[in-house]
């Protein structure tokens, strides 16, 4: 998934902060998975600029077009 | 002379019909379903099973599912029926079949594949009834004034 989401990254630049968080690797992201209860990864979860969560989070592998719609769907 | 050679034709028949049956062994049902149809089998008795994680079945799942953990499969199937008729998804369709491998190979005898899973499901959704996001009170992730997306990824 990291080519994908690279080019995702390039697309929305500007529009949508993109973080990745490395299993195990980073603290910050440990406290993040915590805090989503991430079991499996690849888990995308996205967030409003208000903090909000936008909908359920995506676990594993999906098509492009559906992360675009979530993307698109951010306030 | 015929009449008295009906009886044993009926006779033979029935034998070689009854054989045929205890040898033959029952095909078991393995196929592709979409949401129309697994909407159909759960109102005729069929159960569906979501072998996603709690925390995935607990954001949204099918009404009326049964969440199984593909890990905890083996363990929970050991005391079903295996006649019953079971549905079986997942996110994107490679978990459940992988479950659907499981059951076959243990001897269940109707077993169905979502197609495309959660991703390709039009129908109503429901949430709850799992250790999930709604219940680790999730919605204050800091930003910077945009929105933001999160990859928890596996490897660098």
């Amino acid at each position: 998934m990291k080519p994908l989401v690279e080019r995702l990254k390039k697309q929305y630049a500007g529009k949508v902060e993109f973080r990745r968080y490395v299993d195990d690797v980073d603290p910050v992201g440990n406290q993040l998975a915590q805090q989503f209860n991430v079991q499996y990864v690849p888990t995308f979860v996205f967030v409003n600029k208000d903090g909000s969560v936008s909908g359920q989070p995506i676990v594993g592998g999906v098509d492009v077009s559906v992360l675009r719609q979530r993307l698109d769907a951010l306030k | 002379m015929k009449s008295r050679l009906i009886p044993w034709i009926a006779g033979a028949l029935i034998v070689a019909g009854i054989l045929f049956a205890v040898v033959t062994p029952a095909q078991a049902i393995k196929k592709e379903i979409d949401a129309q149809e697994l909407q159909k089998l759960q109102s005729s008795g069929a159960w569906v099973i979501d072998v996603r994680t709690a925390y995935e079945f607990s954001s949204a799942h099918i009404p009326g599912a049964l969440n199984v953990p593909i890990d905890k499969l083996p363990q929970a199937a050991a005391g079903w029926n295996k006649s019953q008729a079971i549905v079986v998804y997942c996110a994107t369709g490679a978990r459940s079949a992988n479950a659907l491998a499981y059951l076959s190979a243990n001897g269940f005898r109707k077993l169905y594949d979502l197609t495309g899973g959660m991703t390709a499901w039009n129908g109503k959704t429901q949430s709850g009834g799992g250790q999930g996001l709604a219940s680790v009170g999730a919605g204050t992730v800091k930003t910077a004034g945009k929105p933001v997306f999160i990859d928890f990824a596996g490897s660098a």
